[in-house]
């Protein structure tokens, strides 16, 4: 499969047609989609009509933009026209045709990215595999026993087995960048802002999208990114191109932090040691400097639960989901309304946004000491694809903070973070590498992501 | 939590243009100080107009910068940040310079902005920006001297700055009721966690009292989930105004100073005023992020100063700051001597 930016820059010189392009994407969709639930929604005329509108441009001299004839996935949470968004909901099966796009696949599709269909996703977002009620299980090419992770698990197994060389996601608590680690992709959760939203009231929430190369991330990033009058928390206009800071931005020196388990994750050895020999490789190759802090931020993976899940089933029977409907619930948010009914008793929201405010003091903190801070991106390899998140992880309880660990803390301090593909198990799954960045620095994270990738490439040797 | 400056510790603040009445608040003993010139700068902070208010009752420059322009202790405020209230446009904009700027530890702080807005108050292009003028948003009673005397300010700056006047249509919700069911609807389960309720109650200043009066009276019509919908609403509708015009232009406060120890006035012109208060102009900007200005816009016949708002797109703190010192260059203001303050 080619990459977005081969694709649109062969398109717009007119040596390769969209329509092309596009087919070739259906083409493998036909091949393994089947298998992997990665798309649960398509519509081919549309996209074949769309790529001969960008043919005809092409054809008559006029411009097209820098995602021209690149076929993309759309995660099933963000509005895209012609499409329903259901959330991986029974509840919202029903939803009406979408007349509009989101501001952030508007923008794709203004630089004339093809949407082809939409990818699933994990029920409301609320777990870190993807399988539902609604649309049955999401499986990992590079083993189909396996998860893709989630939420983003379609888009994930979209791009890694080449249907679509784009795919977007959200990342609330690392949603992109679990899927990208689960299956060797390049996963960024940009700042807070960086891609506008439908509305400015998001504390743990942005968009971004999951690729194959560090220069299509940058490239989507260049279309996705600026500010919106209709998200309050976006943040102003760039004056540089990341598509070119990942070539020449001169990070030599930047003192890095590297952190096994933050003091509160349970991590899988093997996973562990991937992700740290790939960050030492890292470190040496972009001649980082290490330093050694002891950081021991908050644990947010209760707190930030807490925030998000304590009135869950309030607003659920205020939605008329409960009390009748539990049954057409997806068995991972079952469970987790479960643990919610066990422990709202112990749940107390202001407490938890103390830990929060404090979680941000020691990011803080940590960032006048140091540039970056490098983790393993995620704790576990990638787990049974219809699987629960694993409580005990290494013969360990890892019930307070399952699989995903290392997400939540930029979520919350709104800090740019990057899951690059670190290197494979013995068994042959792909393990990633977390770095997380100080706000609004996405140009550093994606330098060292063509640093790694120049470094030790990554590839996708299986067929599906 | 007032729009005057009475609180039982401190006892009243007045306005140095006229000792019976108040300078406004919460920030109004910044803006008494500066006004009768004890200080050139004070600082203030501004959740809902709490800068601008201040300002236009003692006829000062009050900014409210973008959300996130000068860091605070964290960044989880909704609506609240810093700022400061000066008696010229140059002091607003060298204090901006001084206090902007990313910080690690307010996660909602802004990127440096690599531009002096001291600089561009005398530089910036401006001509030809288009500007929306409302006299109440379609919500609010407004004074009609007030009312009269920002309109003539607006059309003044218009003319010298090369503004051209659009009139789309702009009919916003009313925040006032939804921001304060947010703000103040945990206050009395707050207060009890905090140990000030139900003890010290007689400790609490009067405007305060009242307020929890107020929304222990009403405790059943607060929704808060309605609310919260009811300002991403407003996000929308000014974004869509926005991407229509550059710049808002309004009254800054509903009424001239009031009495300096009574409460938020209920009633302006004789009209029923208790929806939205003396400062009804002001929440919009904090809810959407947006900066704001107030700068003086004349005297009222009793010689009361009033208070011009303007309001621009978000980031363009520097296009509020040049059209401040235009207007400031086209018909400046003074202050009177308060000697007789001191008196």
């Amino acid at each position: 499969m080619r990459s977005a930016t081969e694709t649109a820059d062969l398109v717009r010189r007119g040596e390769l047609s969209a329509v092309q392009s596009v087919r070739a994407a259906f083409q493998q969709i036909e091949k393994s989609n089947a298998k992997l639930n990665a798309f649960i929604q398509l519509d081919q005329p549309a996209a074949e009509a769309a790529a001969r509108d960008i043919d005809a441009r092409v054809a008559r001299g006029e411009p097209v933009g820098p995602l021209a004839g690149v076929p993309i996935g759309v995660k099933d949470i963000e509005s895209c026209k012609g499409f329903r968004v259901t959330q991986g909901s029974w509840f919202l099966r029903d939803s009406p045709v979408c007349s509009e796009d989101s501001r952030h696949v508007e923008r794709l599709r203004a630089a004339d990215a093809i949407p082809v269909g939409m990818t699933a996703m994990s029920e409301f977002g609320m777990d870190s595999a993807t399988h539902s009620a609604l649309w049955g299980v999401t499986r990992n090419p590079w083993n189909p026993a396996t998860t893709p992770g989630g939420s983003s698990g379609g888009s994930a197994a979209a791009v890694a087995s080449g249907m679509v060389p784009l795919a977007t996601g959200t990342d609330a608590g690392g949603s992109i960048r679990e899927p990208a680690a689960f299956t060797g992709l390049v996963g960024l959760k940009p700042s807070h802002g960086r891609i506008p939203k439908q509305d400015g009231f998001s504390n743990f929430t942005t968009c971004g999208v999951l690729a194959r190369t560090v220069a299509d991330c940058a490239r989507h990033l260049d279309v996705a990114a600026g500010p919106h009058d209709g998200d309050r928390q976006s943040l102003p206009a760039l004056s540089y191109k990341y598509e070119e800071a990942l070539q020449t931005l001169d990070i030599g020196g930047l003192r890095v932090l590297w952190s096994d388990d933050l003091g509160y994750a349970v991590v899988d050895p093997e996973v562990l040691a991937i992700a740290r020999a790939a960050a030492e490789r890292l470190i040496s190759a972009a001649r980082l400097a290490q330093c050694s802090i002891d950081f021991r931020p908050v644990n947010p993976y209760t707190h930030w639960g807490t925030v998000m899940l304590a009135n869950l089933e309030a607003e659920w029977t205020r939605s008329g989901i409960l009390p009748d409907g539990f049954d057409r619930l997806s068995k991972p948010v079952q469970h987790l309304l479960e643990l919610v009914r066990a422990n709202r008793h112990k749940m107390d929201v202001p407490a938890s946004w103390k830990q929060l405010h404090r979680l941000e003091q020691q990011m803080a903190g940590l960032f006048t000491k140091c540039d970056l801070l490098m983790t393993p991106a995620t704790a576990c390899r990638p787990y049974a694809a219809d699987g629960l998140i694993p409580a005990v992880v290494d013969g360990r309880d890892a019930s307070e903070s399952g699989a995903e660990p290392f997400g939540a803390l930029v979520n919350v301090c709104w800090n740019p973070a990057i899951s690059i593909p670190a290197g494979l198990t013995a068994d042959g799954l792909p393990v990633g590498l977390q770095i997380v960045g100080r706000r609004h620095r996405e140009d550093i994270l994606l330098r060292l992501a063509r640093i790694a990738e120049q470094a030790m490439p990554w590839s996708f040797p299986f067929t599906v | 939590m007032d729009s005057a400056t009475n609180s039982v510790l401190w006892g009243v603040t007045r306005n140095p243009w006229n000792p019976d009445l108040t300078p406004g608040g919460s920030s109004g003993g910044s803006s008494s100080a500066v006004a009768a010139g004890m200080v050139p700068l004070a600082t203030g902070t501004d959740a809902g107009g709490s800068i601008r208010e201040r300002a236009a009752f003692t006829g000062l420059v009050g900014l409210k910068p973008s959300h996130g322009r000068i860091p605070k202790q964290d960044g989880f405020a909704n609506f609240a940040v810093l700022g400061a209230l000066t008696r010229t446009v140059a002091d607003c904009a060298r204090h901006l310079d001084v206090a902007v700027g990313p910080d690690d530890s307010d996660r909602q702080s802004l990127p440096a902005f690599n531009q002096r807005y001291e600089s561009l108050i005398e530089t910036l292009e401006v001509r030809g920006l288009r500007v929306r003028w409302s006299g109440d948003m379609g919500y609010a009673v407004v004074d009609p001297e007030v009312e009269a005397i920002d309109r003539g300010a607006a059309d003044r700056l218009i003319a010298a700055a090369g503004l051209v006047e659009r009139s789309v249509p702009f009919t916003p919700i009313n925040p006032y009721r939804h921001w304060a069911v947010i703000l103040l609807s945990n206050l009395e389960a707050d207060f009890t966690r905090q140990g000030i309720l139900p003890d010290g109650s007689g400790r609490l200043s009067r405007p305060v009292q009242h307020l929890i009066g107020l929304m222990r009276a009403n405790r059943q019509d607060i929704d808060i989930d309605a609310s919260w919908k009811q300002l991403h609403r407003l996000e929308q509708q000014v974004a869509e105004l926005f991407g229509q015009v550059d710049l808002l232009m309004t009254p800054a406060t509903t009424c001239t100073p009031y009495t300096a120890d009574a409460l938020i006035p209920e009633e302006i012109a004789g009209r029923d005023a208790s929806a939205h208060g003396a400062q009804p102009f002001g929440m919009l900007a904090n809810v959407c992020w947006n900066p704001a200005i107030s700068i003086p816009a004349g005297l009222t016949a009793a010689g009361l100063p009033v208070g011009l708002q303007i309001m621009a797109r978000r980031h363009r703190d520097d296009v509020l700051l040049r059209l401040a010192r235009l207007a400031e260059r086209a018909k400046p203001w003074t202050y009177p001597s308060f000697d007789a303050i001191a008196a």
